[in-house]
């Protein structure tokens, strides 16, 4: 048994921000850039398994997301350009640098463009089910409303504000594709994903158990403080196309298991 | 002076052309000839005036005159380095493998001074802007690779830490809202 992670374009600006954060001696404490950071570490002590996998779209996406942050910053007030353009300058140098460096320690794999394009109808198809669920959840039939039926007249009304609130965190990744809905370009990737994951099982002897490692909640789950997870999209492309989507941590774990040669459990803590 | 002329200097005065006439002359005598201090010094000052064109520019969006302000900047960091080896070369017995690298890093350098100068009475799209932007890192590729780009420690040394710690600390607030 095998295992191939590819990253997804937000783990990898993460992490570049990250090593820059730990060389300006400001270290970042979130987990986006905490487990993103240790997943890169992870892959570069394991380089000769060649883990760590991305591709030419990531690539492309990641130099562009790091603009976006800075031209987002660029317009708001309190910007004074004598001061602040020298130093966005050098972020963009430092951070863009950096992830030279992480690149350097993955895979860049080739992709067929025509298999990737008829995987986007399936993928296409798949986050319009998950978001036309969503919507018949959360609008037409929602669950809180007729739980909350259920329970005595003088407790209805508590009742329904627990049930809505349970509700609102259960059903979080498919109202998530509904408020934000999912760019062509997230919809690509997973294609890509898809391709690779098929592409490496068909040519490898072992079974390959393939992750796309990213914070994004259209892959991966949603999990709240006191252990409720939303996963409905993760577990659906999980089934369907074997993809297993989650964030760095839980992937670097997931992985482990792996290299020890044991299977892991899809959304292990 | 007025800004608009002061860009122009970079292309009027050809003084990449005449860098470039310098460094061949010495890759010919295989000798540094510490004249082409002057023509760096020149061109360094350009690039500053640039750099100060784009940082005022209102016309554009902020995005856009940072984009031109960044790519006035790496020029300029860069030929600031490609100086400093010169005039470290003979301690550093680095001759002629300076003038070597220093001609290796003409072409992107020029592609983008010329791309700037000519960019002063535009409109800047988007796919303008993000040309200027693929030329920058194509530069920094080629420095790099020549040894000829000053290291983060070295670019950090014209910035005030503090501020560059605080925007620093709001850029990663932003990245981390985009993406979570």
């Amino acid at each position: 048994m095998k295992c191939k992670i590819l990253l997804d374009t937000c783990v990898l600006v993460a992490a570049s921000t990250f090593y820059v954060s730990d060389d300006l001696r400001t270290r970042l404490e979130h987990p986006f850039y905490q487990q993103s950071m240790s997943l890169i570490t992870f892959l570069r002590k394991n380089l000769s398994s060649r883990i760590g996998i991305t591709t030419e779209t990531i690539e492309r996406q990641s130099i562009p997301a790091l603009q976006d942050a800075i031209d987002k910053d660029l317009v708001k007030t309190g910007i004074n350009r004598e001061k602040d353009f020298p130093i966005y300058s050098f972020i963009k140098n430092y951070c863009e640098q950096k992830l030279k460096t992480i690149r350097s320690c993955l895979v860049r794999e080739p992709i067929e463009e025509d298999a990737v394009r008829a995987n986007y109808g399936y993928v296409d198809r798949l986050f319009s089910e998950k978001a036309e669920e969503g919507i018949r959840l959360t609008f037409v039939e929602p669950r809180f409303k007729r739980l909350a039926e259920q329970v005595p007249k003088r407790y209805k009304g508590i009742a329904k504000e627990i049930y809505k609130q349970q509700q609102k965190e259960e059903d979080y990744q498919l109202v998530h594709l509904i408020r934000k809905p999912v760019e062509p370009s997230d919809k690509w990737i997973l294609s890509e994903a898809i391709y690779l994951s098929m592409m490496y099982n068909r040519i490898e002897t072992d079974e390959v158990i393939f992750f796309l490692a990213s914070t994004d909640n259209h892959f991966s789950p949603k999990r709240w403080a006191g252990g409720k997870v939303s996963n409905q999209v993760t577990e659906a492309i999980r089934q369907k196309f074997g993809i297993a989507c989650d964030w760095p941590m839980q992937v670097e774990n997931m992985a482990k298991k792996v290299l020890e040669g044991k299977y892991p459990l899809p959304y292990d803590k | 002076m007025t800004s608009s002329r002061k860009v122009g200097r970079l292309e009027k005065t050809s003084l990449l052309k005449e860098l470039s006439d310098r460094l061949q002359k010495m890759e010919r005598a295989a000798e540094v000839d510490r004249t082409v201090l002057n023509t760096l010094d020149k061109l360094i000052d350009a690039c500053y005036s640039t750099e100060s064109f784009w940082r005022d520019n209102k016309k554009e969006s902020v995005q856009s005159s940072f984009m031109l302000y960044h790519a006035s900047r790496n020029a300029r960091i860069i030929l600031q380095r490609m100086k400093q080896r010169f005039i470290e070369a003979e301690e550093k017995h680095q001759n002629p493998l300076v003038i070597e690298e220093s001609i290796a890093i003409i072409p992107p350098l020029s592609e983008l001074c010329v791309t700037i100068s000519s960019l002063v009475k535009q409109t800047l799209t988007k796919d303008l802007v993000n040309m200027v932007s693929e030329k920058v890192q194509y530069l920094r590729e080629v420095a790099f690779a020549n040894s000829l780009l000053p290291t983060p420690e070295e670019e950090m040394q014209e910035l005030d830490e503090k501020r560059l710690k605080k925007r620093f600390g709001e850029f990663a607030d932003t990245l981390q809202a985009m993406f979570v």
